[in-house]
């Protein structure tokens, strides 16, 4: 209860503008957390953690990380380079600026790694970790994930279908993060074996992407 | 119900899937028909669908098998577990696990099939009630009228179809199997080929029961594109599928909501499974379920008439637990082409060859529709993962003078993307452009990507995904064929079915025209073809030289239809059951499903085994249980 009350409070500041004001308290972990992750999908933040959250995805992978003595510091340590700061008290310059330097931060984490560099290799593997997290509601251990980036064998196809030499160990985290993943909403889908659409629907083209993976607009006052 | 209660059942019915259940139905509703008992080999009805459905969720490899008990991994929540050994399971099945590559298919530790053909046998099925239809697609499509007719379609020398099934006779059948499971189709649409509606008096100006699903953008915009080509001198055009889906409220079900999971599971019953028929013969009072009961001996009286049937139970933790026999007067098995076989061949303490194996032809002439699915990318986003997975087909080259030559196919239109044809897709993609690997084949230069650039990324490809899939027509060969294993028992102690599987050289040519119809589709379309194999895989077939003598290498998939082993005829030498489905062998003994039909045609086999289902309980109701 604790936890959830952090997070709504804290999920009104952060790494991207929002709606509400702004208050200079310190973000609660799963909510930097949710910035963290904003950076890695490219979705926004207030889909990944709304302030109302039946999906508790967040929350989950969340959890599967900072429980894990493995990955626990990992992850505290990419939360630390990206800093609080309060949009609300920078220029539209400088937030430009600070979204390009975030971008190239996530950038150095995730796009290469270096076999001379344990932390670099272990920050690397735990984005793309957390990346696949969310959109496929599966957990792929960054370990494993690192394995199977050296040298892949030609026999490393996926026509090998279902085939446990060539497919990277994961679990799914739960059903509810099947169905919350973002990849269905990527495509513009619904999670396989979950649709809330009516008879017909696939007649028609799908809605605009943005009404898949931006928030929904709530107006102010 | 545990245990047998001393009853005296007039009907006997081994298994509870589609045949099973209709023909429970209709003798429940026949006023000839006192006690009905059913023994199924798995569990009962789950109380609700929601076990099923976190099940599937949770299922890392979503295949045909994942929804439904028992779980196909030794620890499902290892994602490195290996599948159960069968050899510990009281009721095993063959899963799409199995065939996954070399290392597998003839493993007996993983593989419940001991599989000794040429290729694997790539068809799996459930055995749990509501059997293998399940997880079918929904796909009701009619046999053509020269299905029955080999002459007319010049296949003289391939065994024939009773005298009195033809599509004339079986007509009215279609028209109540339609009626029953509920499909959905217009009938202007389904009129080529021959097939006509209404024959009978009772069904004139006959409609299906719901009108045709709608049609997916991806099927528009491919019948856009080639409606009016010609493949070997054929006009062909895209077709919508009958399919037993509700297109409207059907028999207190809803309608279809586009879950794109027919397979493995519609999680709001908008499609026909068994389970829904199971419901309404237990409705009519006389039938009796007994389930984790396998039966594995037929045994006759001193008149060569069935007496009763020996089964084991096993408790819910898989251990032995009741054995017993069940009496009545019409015994009926209803198990699917290889596991009826498989009884059959085990009730050999009377009769060496196994009951009702005077010809032979017991287990002999295993069939599937050969699949071969191709994939590729379409200029242009046409939305798949969206509808049922599949909503249209080609029909154009079920029938045709070319049968003379080579086998016949029909092309399904694929609404899931690659998600069948790769084995898991989007995951499979997904992984790739964010862990800079290629087995999907999309990510050649091995690109990380995140943030905005992976959502651009992922929408551009996963939206203009296609798959084809071509289902061809198997001639019968007696040597594919489903025996007992010498070697290797299940968690009974019951002998596991061993099947040889192969294909011949007319099948093959088939494949070879179905591989050239998919290239003219695919240029039509503009489509970027990804098809690829592993050589080393066990399902890649040699065909034979095409029109430009090229000889090519494909890859084929099981489609999930049974077919033969038991297969009905006028001369109980070279065949099992008569046009009735009853053994020339034993009159009281039945032998019912797709494992009846002589041929196998290019239609999805459920309608036309139900349709023959239904003809046989009402034989049955009006001869064998007169009052």
């Amino acid at each position: 209860v604790a936890v959830a009350a952090a997070v709504a409070s804290a999920g009104t500041a952060g790494l991207f503008p929002k709606q509400a004001e702004a208050q200079s308290v310190e973000k609660a972990p799963e909510a930097k957390f949710a910035d963290l992750s904003a950076l890695l999908t490219g979705f926004n933040p207030l889909v990944l953690l709304p302030d109302v959250d039946p999906s508790q995805l967040n929350h989950e992978i969340f959890i599967k990380i900072d429980g894990d003595p493995r990955l626990k510091g990992t992850l505290e340590d990419m939360l630390g380079r990206f800093p609080d700061e309060d949009p609300k008290t920078l220029t539209p310059a400088q937030l430009q600026e600070q979204q390009d330097a975030q971008r190239k931060a996530v950038a150095a984490m995730v796009s290469t790694w270096d076999k001379n560099d344990p932390k670099q290799v272990a920050t690397c593997f735990l984005g793309r970790s957390i990346i696949l997290a969310w959109y496929l509601g599966a957990w792929y251990d960054p370990k494993d994930l690192e394995k199977q980036s050296y040298g892949k064998p030609d026999a490393y196809y996926a026509y090998r279908r279902y085939s446990k030499s060539v497919l990277i160990p994961h679990s799914v985290l739960s059903p509810s993060a099947y169905t919350s993943s973002l990849v269905w909403r990527v495509m513009q889908a619904h999670p396989m074996g979950y649709s809330n659409m009516q008879f017909g629907y696939w007649e028609a083209p799908p809605p605009k992407p943005n009404n898949f993976t931006d928030p929904i607009k709530v107006p102010t006052t | 119900m545990t245990n047998l209660p001393d009853l005296n059942y007039d009907v006997v019915i081994v298994g509870s899937g589609i045949a099973g259940a209709l023909m429970a139905l209709r003798l429940g509703q026949s006023p000839n028909v006192k006690r009905i008992l059913v023994l199924e080999a798995g569990e009962s009805v789950p109380p609700n669908i929601n076990e099923e459905m976190e099940q599937f969720y949770k299922a890392t490899a979503k295949v045909p098998e994942s929804a439904y008990k028992p779980e196909l991994l030794l620890n499902p929540s290892d994602p490195k577990s290996p599948l159960r050994d069968p050899a510990t399971v009281p009721a095993g099945r063959p899963t799409v696990l199995s065939l996954a590559g070399a290392e597998t298919w003839r493993d007996p530790k993983q593989s419940y099939l001991i599989q000794t053909g040429v290729v694997p046998f790539g068809s799996t099925y459930e055995r749990t009630a509501g059997g293998t239809s399940l997880h079918w697609l929904g796909t009701s499509l009619r046999f053509l009228p020269n299905d029955f007719d080999l002459k007319v379609s010049h296949r003289q020398d391939w065994p024939k179809w009773p005298t009195d099934i033809n599509y004339q006779s079986l007509e009215e059948w279609y028209c109540r199997a339609e009626h029953e499971i509920g499909v959905s189709a217009n009938v202007k649409d389904q009129r080529y080929a021959g097939v006509e509606f209404g024959l009978s008096p009772e069904f004139k100006g006959y409609t299906y029961p719901m009108p045709g699903i709608p049609p997916s953008l991806t099927d528009n915009f491919v019948a856009g594109a080639i409606d009016g080509m010609s493949i070997e001198g054929t006009p062909i055009k895209v077709r919508g599928t009958p399919a037993a889906r509700n297109s409207q409220p059907f028999k207190n079900r809803r309608v279809c909501a586009g879950n794109t999971n027919c397979i493995p599971i519609c999680p709001i019953q908008a499609k026909y499974d068994p389970t829904i028929t199971l419901h309404d013969a237990q409705a009519t009072g006389k039938v009796d379920f007994l389930y984790r009961t396998v039966a594995y001996n037929i045994a006759l009286d001193e008149r060569g008439r069935v007496s009763h049937i020996d089964y084991k139970q096993y408790n819910p933790d898989g251990s032995l637990g009741l054995t017993g026999k069940a009496d009545g007067k019409v015994f009926i098995i209803a198990a699917n082409a290889i596991e009826t076989p498989r009884l059959l061949l085990m009730s050999n303490t009377q009769l060496s060859k196994g009951v009702a194996n005077k010809s032979g032809q017991v287990g002999r002439n295993l069939m599937d529709h050969p699949f071969y699915v191709i994939w590729g990318l379409l200029p242009q986003a046409t939305y798949p993962y969206r509808g049922p997975l599949s909503t249209s087909g080609i029909e154009d080259l079920r029938d045709g003078d070319f049968r003379k030559e080579h086998a016949a196919f029909r092309v399904e239109l694929g609404n899931d993307g690659w998600n069948f044809a790769i084995g898991g897709d989007p995951n499979i993609t997904t992984v790739d452009f964010v862990n800079g690997l290629n087995a999907s084949r999309l990510n050649p230069t091995n690109l990380t990507v995140f943030g905005n650039d992976l959502v651009q990324r992922l929408r551009d490809v996963l939206t203009r995904q296609l798959r084809l899939g071509f289902l061809i027509e198997q001639e019968p060969d007696e040597r594919n064929r489903v025996t007992l294993s010498a070697d290797f028992k299940d968690g009974l102690g019951l002998p596991r079915p061993e099947v040889y599987y192969s294909l011949s050289d007319y099948t093959l040519r088939g494949l070879a025209k179905a591989k050239e119809a998919g290239e003219a589709i695919f240029a039509r379309l503009n489509v970027k073809e990804f098809t690829s194999f592993d050589e080393s895989d066990p399902s890649v077939v040699e065909l034979p030289p095409n029109s430009f003598g090229r000889q090519e290498h494909i890859r084929i998939m099981g489609a999930g239809h049974i077919i033969g082993t038991h297969r009905m005829g006028d001369d109980p030498s070279a065949s099992v059951v008569n046009a009735n489905q009853r053994s020339h062998d034993h009159e009281n003994l039945y032998l019912i499903g797709s494992g009846s039909f002589p041929t196998s045609a290019t239609a999805n086999p459920t309608l036309t085994l139900a349709a023959l289902t239904l003809r046989t309980a009402d034989w049955i109701a009006k001869h064998d249980l007169k009052t």
